[in-house]
């Protein structure tokens, strides 16, 4: 029907008439508008390339990496005890392991003797785990990022006294980024729905999301024409 | 009759282990019975199938902790009410481990019942372009509003109600985009009028929060969805074409937008989100019919496209106004400049047919050219040419009134067509609705129309057929006005607007009657939506989350990707690519799946994410590994229906013998999707020595996990397969629990994707230094089974003889001791007979092959033996240990060596040489070598086809 001839359809590209002139041109102007939208959001997603790029690569940003999950530490003191009291132990033969280091041979000793120590082990992969997770990464051998909405969870319960606006907001809060974006200007809230952070090109094909979407149109409706209790 | 045994929760069943006795499977034959049960735990489903008299006629279903948590025992009545309605049933019995009589199943009872609309006429949302918005639908739909008011109380939802038709601002209410998004609910019905232009963008999120019914006026929606991509660029429209059409779509939405527009339909969400489809002629169908099976289209209908008569002015006074002589024939062809109108082919048959020359007949081209100038300067240019130019124009863009003055003044209409995408044309049924004898080919939705209404040649015509047509049209005006007074007859009975809007109202009721849709979404929204001031908004989305699998277990929720799936377990690949054999297996078979659908199945990879204890598709390893751009699409939780089939092709035996990741599969497997799984080989139990006291452990309790929940079993060769009878035979698992069992061979093609790679500078030096003297070649990772270390006493025995052969070693240190690890790297270091190249890449692979003497497994055990006909395949003779399995992959086009220590085997390939330098040596190139398309066709016939 659309690709079809009808008289109407004719009119479209011929001539304008002058009524519609003030639309296209307020088209055009949200078109630019969007379209600015759109290069901010590409400039945004290059700066976070970039700045895992950065992560991946500088040596300064591992070290502090390193630094941020000391902290952490304190949960493993008693693994910290083990490696100080190893430490201590293990002075008098540094020298001798100077003198390994410098043989290939010796250093494969020490590797293998390292690894066959479970507690470092864990200690390794822990740390590796804490810079992976830097970079996004969600296992220590992962290649690939997933790429997962992650939905809020267990935060905000409904607390005595929620306003419908912020129960709505909540709702909509489970939904993609993508699909909030669209859903910004549909008046189901004034509130903002897709942070800056947010990858608003991300999309869920899941269900549920649609059936969240249906719960929270419905009960907009129902609660405004007094047919459920608020 | 259908009947459903409601058997409760199963524990009662395995706690008892007592069925009774009259409820056999001739009696559930005689009843069409499907007995259903709720499972208390998720492995209850195997006890459960061995128990039921039929297990094909068992559904389980989970028994959904986060809705007994957090629903009232009035809300689960209510669910367990419409899950009854949606499976269908006339009657409805309960039996329990002690219904020893036999009881007559009653009548279902529905306890919860659709909604019905409370005013004399049910409210109808009419979202729909109207007038004066420049749009066909638009027009359409004004057509056949009159006749929707007797029977609905209309509101119209336009994106912009000030700029609408006074006429009808008057008549009806009339709200916004937004206005619908907000106060949608409060209709009884909605129906959507789709078309592919950017009118209809925002209707997707409009049908997603209000489903209701769509009128599909175009069977392709990319250029709508496109017409967004300010916002989101090609992403949106690659999205859709996803969750249409699958991966295999994916690849063509790489190059040109038009491409992918031209291509692909991608409208399977109108049909996701909807309560029913209608399209406006067959041929819509049958394009429909070949991206989207026949289980989508189910509840598709055909309702004609509305055309109202018009009142037009008599002929006379028609062509007065238009300054066309009385006695002059005028053919005229309506609609706008196109290439898919056979302009061109029609400007030929004018010439052909030899009305180029007669003074006394005219051709008119009414429309404009909607920036068609190429297509127009053609024209022009054929025009030129004519012996009498002033004898067709061209009327450029023609308001509505001049329109109609062509119709009234025409003698003949000419409405040729080519490239349809199921559209019906108003600008033909416009012509036969003015009673004009009509020439058009049949093509598309006009081969619909009968014979003799129309002048119809064939659709791809040839000018000789067209040329005479024209003759004919103008010839005999008698019959051209008889024609002419059957279209309009035609029109006027299947295309009037009263006609078209009975059809819809009669087909909008009857679904809002029977989808079951309808049904689940008003549960949904009462039972949850009424409890968003108590729950939390996960809470909220975790029920509808559970509600919705209910349902699918029923068979009746559809899932935002369109057809039946076929699931791809690469939970260990998703995580980690080893490299090793059983990755390049999963690599090459994916990859082939990925190329097509499969027997109408789409190929979905999946992996199970450990961290938040479901499956997921994995949809962002599968977008990197075809290599597309990023398609920003989540990798969300499976969402499995009866009719799909998961295939464990990964190995990671953590998903299978996990208790929490099993209890996804048992519970897929309880609603009927098949399960199915592929075992490399039985290794860790036919060689125990060879694998670690744990790894022997874990691999018998994923083994035997298997065996549990999988309906079949794809082996790597008919031997291991052998070996797993073997091993279920002492294991006394019963016959009636054993999976199908099957087998398929590997392929013996590199990876395609490195084809064409060539060797780099490092690999060419050791390529070349290899190849100073013969040598052998043993590829696979350095374990003890591999029997790296005879080969290597054999090799030094042969080198302390002054035998001239190198040895080359491609592999990976995996399980094998530090001593002999130790040694084998000396030796490498020390010899300059012995290579060890840990990793290669594929083009240095095939190099080695190629120029190897001989390629050795000295192997104690493989499943199949992937390097063996990677060798052949590049022509390199075999030797190979005497193992049944190898015997099985090779036949006689390999030699087989028998020695189980260095010193017989160097003895062996002594022999062996002499045979080498003699040109003796059985000839590998006779091993029946298939590619991995044929490797992956043989697992599929197991799994689908269930050969």
């Amino acid at each position: 029907m659309v690709s079809e001839p009808a008289l109407s359809e004719m009119s479209l590209h011929n001539e304008i008439p002058s009524g519609s002139q003030a639309q296209l041109e307020k088209a055009q102007s949200d078109g630019v508008q969007l379209r600015r939208e759109v290069l901010r959001w590409k400039m945004l997603a290059r700066q976070h390339e970039r700045r895992l790029k950065e992560i991946e690569s500088s040596v300064t940003w591992r070290i502090l990496g390193i630094v941020r999950i000391l902290p952490e530490l304190r949960y493993r003191w008693k693994l910290l005890l083990v490696v100080a009291v190893l430490t201590l132990v293990s002075l008098p033969f540094w020298p001798l392991l100077a003198i390994l280091l410098c043989f290939t041979t010796g250093r494969d000793l020490i590797v293998r003797m390292l690894w066959k120590i479970q507690p470092l082990n864990g200690l390794m992969a822990f740390v590796r785990q804490k810079f992976l997770d830097r970079t996004g990464s969600r296992s220590e051998v992962s290649e690939i990022t997933p790429i997962v909405y992650k939905r809020p969870t267990g935060v905000d319960s409904p607390a005595p006294g929620m306003t419908k606006e912020r129960l709505y907001w909540l709702l909509l809060q489970q939904l993609c980024p993508k699909r909030r974006i669209l859903l910004q200007d549909s008046g189901l809230t004034r509130s903002p729905l897709i942070r800056d952070d947010e990858t608003p090109d991300l999309l869920s094909l899941s269900s549920a999301e649609i059936s969240v979407l249906r719960i929270t149109t419905w009960s907009r409706h129902a609660t405004e024409s007094g047919s459920v209790r608020s | 009759m259908s009947v459903i045994i409601d058997l409760g929760e199963s524990k009662a069943w395995l706690e008892t282990s007592m069925w009774p006795a009259w409820l056999n499977d001739a009696w559930l034959s005689k009843n069409g019975a499907l007995l259903i049960c709720r499972l208390t735990h998720p492995d209850d489903l195997t006890g459960l199938r061995a128990f039921v008299p039929n297990p094909d006629r068992l559904l389980a279903y989970p028994s959904y902790n986060v809705l007994q948590e957090h629903l009232s025992q009035g809300d689960a009545d209510k669910i367990h009410s419409v899950f009854l309605q949606c499976l269908g049933a006339s009657h409805y019995l309960t039996v329990t481990p002690d219904s020893n009589q036999p009881a007559s199943p009653t009548p279902l009872k529905t306890t919860y019942k659709r909604r019905v609309h409370q005013t004399q006429k049910a409210q109808l949302a009419f979202v729909s372009p109207l007038p004066p918005t420049a749009s066909g639908i638009a027009d359409y739909s004004a057509e056949i509003l009159p006749h929707l008011t007797q029977h609905y109380d209309i509101t119209l939802v336009v994106t912009d109600p000030k700029s609408m038709d006074v006429k009808l601002t008057d008549e009806l209410e009339v709200i916004s985009h937004q206005q619908m998004m907000q106060q949608g609910s409060r209709f009884d019905r909605v129906i959507y009028h789709f078309g592919n232009s950017f009118f209809h963008y925002e209707y997707f999120l409009l049908l997603q929060a209000h489903p209701g019914i769509v009128v599909l006026h175009d069977t392709y929606l990319g250029d709508c969805i496109y017409s967004n991509h300010a916002q989101f660029g090609t992403t949106e429209l690659s999205q859709a074409i996803y969750a249409s059409h699958g991966w295999a779509a994916m690849p063509d939405c790489h190059g040109a937008v038009k491409q992918a527009v031209g291509l692909y339909p991608a409208c399977a969400s109108v049909f996701s989100g909807s309560y029913g489809v209608v399209v406006h002629n067959r041929f819509a169908r049958e394009i429909l019919s070949q991206s989207f099976t026949s289980e989508m289209l189910s509840t598709l209908a055909e309702v004609p496209l509305a055309r109202k008569l018009k009142n037009l002015t008599d002929r006379s006074s028609a062509r007065e106004i238009l300054g066309i002589p009385e006695d002059v024939t005028l053919y005229s062809t309506f609609g706008m400049i196109h290439p898919n109108k056979c302009l061109i082919e029609l400007m030929e048959g004018w010439v052909s047919s030899g009305l180029a020359g007669n003074p006394s007949v005219k051709l008119c081209f009414v429309g404009g050219r909607n920036h068609n100038w190429e297509m127009e300067n053609k024209i022009q240019a054929w025009i030129a040419k004519l012996p009498n130019p002033q004898q067709v124009s061209l009327t450029g863009y023609v308001n509505a009134a001049e329109y109609d003055l062509y119709l009234s003044a025409s003698d003949v209409a000419l409405q040729l067509r080519r490239n349809s995408r199921g559209e019906s044309s108003a600008a033909l049924l416009d012509c036969m609705g003015a009673g004009l004898a009509t020439i058009i080919n049949a093509h598309g939705s006009m081969s619909e129309i009968p014979d003799d209404v129309t002048f119809k040649i064939n659709d791809d015509f040839t000018l000789t057929e067209l040329a005479e047509s024209l003759v004919s049209a103008a010839g005999d005006s008698e019959s051209r006005l008889a024609v002419g007074r059957k279209a309009r007859d035609y029109v006027k009975t299947y295309h009037s607007p009263e006609h078209v809007a009975a059809a819809y109202v009669e087909y909008m009721e009857a679904r809002y009657e029977q989808s079951p849709d309808v049904l689940i979404d008003q549960l949904q929204t009462e039972v949850l939506g009424s409890r968003i001031h108590d729950l939390s908004a996960d809470t909220i989305y975790s029920c509808s989350e559970a509600l919705d699998d209910l349902m699918r277990c029923a068979a009746v929720r559809r899932n935002a990707l369109a057809g039946s799936q076929l699931f791809i377990d690469v939970s260990a690949l998703v995580q980690h690519d080893a490299k090793q054999g059983v990755q390049r297996v999963v690599r090459n078979i994916l990859r082939e799946l990925l190329q097509d659908h499969y027997l109408g199945y789409r190929v979905e990879p999946v992996y199970y994410d450990f961290e938040t204890e479901c499956f997921r598709y994995a949809r962002t390893f599968t977008n990197h590994f075809m290599g597309l751009p990023t398609l920003y699409l989540s990798d969300d939780a499976v969402e499995a229906l009866p009719s799909d089939i998961y295939l464990g092709l990964d190995l990671c035996f953590r998903v299978a013998e996990r208790e929490v990741s099993r209890q996804w599969l048992q519970y897929w497997r309880g609603r009927g999707v098949r399960i199915c799984h592929v075992v490399y080989d039985l290794l860790p139990i036919t060689l125990p020595d060879c694998f670690p006291a744990d790894t022997i452990t874990l691999y018998t309790r994923w083994l035997k996990a298997v065996t549990r929940i999988s309906d079949c079993i794809a082996f790597t060769s008919q031997t291991t397969a052998d070996e797993y009878c073997q091993w279920l035979d002492q294991e006394k698992i019963k016959v009636s629990s054993r999976p199908s069992i099957g087998h398929f061979h590997l392929g013996a093609d590199m990876e395609t994707q490195n084809e064409i790679s060539t060797l780099n500078t490092a690999e060419q030096k050791i390529a070349n230094q290899v190849q100073h003297q013969p040598y052998l070649l043993m590829v696979g990772a350095v374990e003890s089974r591999k029997g790296h270390e005879q080969v290597l006493a054999a090799f030094e025995e042969l080198q302390a003889q002054g035998c001239k052969l190198s040895l080359v070693i491609v592999g990976g240190i995996s399980k094998a001791d530090d001593r002999f690890a130790d040694r084998l790297k000396r030796l490498s270091e020390e010899s300059s007979s012995l290579y060890w190249l840990d990793f290669v890449s594929d083009p240095m692979l095939k190099t080695l092959y190629q120029n190897a003497a001989g390629t050795l497994m000295a192997s104690h055990g493989e499943g199949f033996g992937l390097p063996l006909v990677e060798a052949a395949h590049y022509g390199s003779p075999l030797i190979v240990r005497n193992l049944p399995v190898f015997r099985e992959v090779c036949g006689a086009s390999a030699w087989y060596f028998e020695s189980t220590d260095g010193k017989g085997l160097a003895r062996e390939l002594q022999t062996w040489l002499t045979s080498y330098h003699e040109a003796t040596l059985p000839d590998s190139s006779w091993i029946p070598a298939i590619g991995w398309k044929q490797s992956a066709a043989q697992l599929m016939a197991g799994v689908i086809g269930q050969q």
